[in-house]
């Protein structure tokens, strides 16, 4: 319950449900107690003029008090006021009015059922005069025709108006608050999605949401110098180790360049190559940090998908042959989509380099391209041995290599950098169970 | 092919270094230590290819490289960037860069750069239906090539992998000048793709005659002029 009241849908009907109650209750009370005040003045009116007709305790004669009746009858001001006098069988006597039915002693109500002319609703005083004489007096509680309902029509008109301000209005302020949270949840995700830059608009008003927008902002600028921070320590300590490993294998390099160095040029050569995987490492690094930050969505272009995958199948193609893997593309949907040529070729080149690299010789690669709702989806599976499901995340992660035996299967970052290439497009990048092998499959977004 | 070279690096230290290096190939290397010092060098005396730094004082290596293609000097431009400048070589090459190397400069990457641009600039200046290295013979224009005039039945990869080699017969093609020349690409691959090419190739080279392919190990291929 108590979470339901601090979300905003919650408040807003608790809200409206609690002024519909108090509103409805101070409708009807209101309504209510004029009708009780009004009986009660009709009530007191009655009352006297029958005690003005027929005084308690003093005993007049019958023809007096029909002339007495007579007389109230024709006088103008008296129009509302109806008296009717019976005598011991119920029979009329005197008066200006009949009823259909038999009235109780004392004051009750009478009503449109009761079908008295020239009275819609009313309140009656029925006395016992002596001699079983019964006097009845009563009168309009409603001074105008049909003054209830037109009373209710005022009410409801009223207080229904009142209700739809306060419900339109709450609608309106529901809408204002969802749209400036919605501005920080649009922010909050692309934040998530890598674009740092983003930020909460401001509307300038120096009002609460302003204030927190800009203090979210605020945070953000923060939390975006933080991570700059990170990571330029980290591109600094590749960039710091690249630079005299550079050196280190260019003299290695030259070294074998020489005449002298013709006995050990294959040590030489060794070393050299040691070094480039080493130099390969901190280049691949350097190119995630360089992915994740986000720049290169600048040199986006329209491109041809499915023509990147037949090129990196004919790249990849001589070193499957060498290991008897065939590589079969079972589809190939033509996909134009937004994205870096680059990056993109890079991406499936490691896939393709992954699957050939780490299955045994003679496994199948199948590869597909097609469309899927507003995705590519690209799938590249093998048949080779799979990577258990609880090992997946490790392999995904950078230097998560499974198996320290296979020592020239890559530097542990070619799936890191797929990853962080399909981020960068907003595409996902998944590990599957091919049953037999692996089944990687990336989802771009159209 | 000893060259005669310009080198505009306001890094002394670097400077030296590189001079002595292609000093070493045999180079003839002259020297300026900022981009105004290169541009009147430029005007003064020819030389077969300028080698540019990108960041340097006075004139920074692109607004040289501006200056130069604006008065309608074509020789070959390399530019020199330091590392993890991603779009500049967009830049560079709008602006009439014939190619790049990333600092640290590898001097080897460096020599065979340099050769092939001035012989690409050689190529064109004499255009010629064939190209020829030793006994292989390669139509650009036909997309077909020959040793020992027997044809040769190259996949495109394989053609194109010739065509680059014999263009620079003589002189070693690194493999990073091989990636991004036929697959356009600025990334080296983890696995040795291209050495399975080449492998490819010199299986079809040697149903004709010996290999013409030697492979230096940790800098590229020379194909015998």
């Amino acid at each position: 319950m108590n979470q339901y009241l601090q979300s905003l849908r919650g408040l807003t009907i608790a809200f409206l449900g609690l002024f519909l109650a108090v509103t409805l209750a101070a409708g009807f009370g209101t309504f209510f107690a004029t009708l009780s005040m009004v009986n009660h003045l009709v009530d007191h009116r009655i009352e006297s003029e029958s005690h003005a007709l027929a005084p308690i305790g003093h005993r007049m004669g019958q023809d007096q008090l029909k002339q007495q009746i007579a007389q109230m009858a024709s006088e103008r001001d008296t129009g509302d006021l109806g008296v009717l006098l019976t005598d011991a069988q119920g029979q009329r006597m005197a008066g200006n009015a009949r009823f259909t039915r038999p009235l109780p002693l004392g004051f009750s109500s009478l009503d449109r059922e009761d079908r008295i002319e020239g009275l819609s609703a009313g309140r009656v005083l029925v006395r016992d005069i002596g001699d079983g004489m019964r006097l009845a007096v009563f009168a309009e509680t409603e001074p105008i025709d049909d003054y209830f309902s037109a009373r209710r029509r005022i009410y409801i008109a009223g207080f229904g108006a009142i209700i739809g301000v306060v419900l339109v209005g709450l609608l309106l302020f529901r809408r204002l608050v969802a749209a400036r949270i919605e501005q920080m949840r649009l922010t909050a995700e692309s934040i998530v999605e890598g674009d740092l830059s983003r930020r909460v608009p401001l509307l300038g008003d120096d009002g609460e949401f302003d204030r927190q927008a800009a203090a979210f902002n605020h945070m953000l600028d923060r939390m975006s110098m933080l991570m700059a921070e990170v990571r330029n320590v980290s591109n600094d300590i590749s960039h710091e180790l690249r630079t005299p490993l550079a050196k280190l294998r260019n003299e290695l390099a030259l070294l074998g360049q020489r005449e002298e160095a013709v006995p050990i040029g294959d040590a030489l050569a060794r070393a050299t190559e040691q070094a480039d995987e080493l130099l390969a490492m901190f280049g691949s690094m350097l190119r995630i940090s360089a992915i994740e930050s986000g720049a290169r969505r600048a040199g986006f272009e329209q491109l041809a998908l499915h023509e990147l995958v037949t090129e990196m199948v004919e790249m990849i193609q001589p070193l499957a042959w060498e290991k008897r893997q065939t590589i079969i593309v079972t589809e190939l949907a033509p996909i134009s989509l937004h994205g870096d040529r680059q990056l993109l070729s890079q991406m499936l080149l490691n896939l393709l380099e992954n699957a050939v690299g780490h299955t045994p010789p003679e496994t199948s690669i199948t590869l597909s391209l097609k469309h899927s709702g507003d995705h590519a989806l690209l799938c590249v599976a093998d048949n080779g041995p799979g990577i258990r499901a609880e090992q997946r995340a490790l392999a995904m992660r950078r230097f998560g290599r499974l198996d320290a035996s296979r020592h020239r299967s890559g530097h542990g970052l070619g799936l890191p950098l797929a990853a962080a290439i399909a981020q960068l497009h907003h595409a996902t990048l998944t590990l599957e169970d091919a049953a037999p092998g692996l089944r990687i499959v990336v989802a771009l977004p159209i | 092919m000893s060259l005669h070279i310009l080198l505009a690096e306001d890094d002394q230290h670097l400077q030296a270094q590189i001079v002595s290096q292609l000093s070493q190939f045999g180079h003839q290397v002259e020297t300026a230590d900022d981009g105004l010092a290169a541009l009147a060098i430029i005007v003064q005396r020819a030389f077969d290819v300028v080698i540019l730094d990108w960041m340097m004082p006075t004139a920074d290596g692109m607004a040289v490289l501006r200056q130069m293609r604006g008065s309608g000097m074509n020789v070959p431009v390399l530019m020199l960037t330091a590392l993890g400048q991603v779009f500049d070589k967009v830049e560079g090459f709008d602006a009439g860069a014939d190619d790049y190397v990333v600092k640290p400069v590898d001097p080897l990457e460096l020599n065979a750069r340099l050769n092939a641009l001035v012989r690409a600039r050689r190529v064109n200046d004499q255009p010629a239906d064939t190209i020829s290295a030793g006994d292989i013979v390669i139509s650009p224009a036909r997309v077909r090539a020959w040793r020992n005039d027997r044809s040769l039945n190259l996949s495109q990869t394989e053609f194109k992998l010739l065509l680059e080699l014999v263009r620079n017969a003589g002189s070693v093609v690194t493999r990073p000048m091989l990636i991004e020349k036929i697959w356009g690409h600025d990334f080296v691959p983890a696995t040795n793709i291209v050495e399975a090419h080449i492998r490819h190739l010199r299986v079809k080279l040697t149903e004709h005659g010996d290999d013409p392919i030697s492979t230096q190990r940790g800098v590229g291929y020379f194909l015998r002029a």
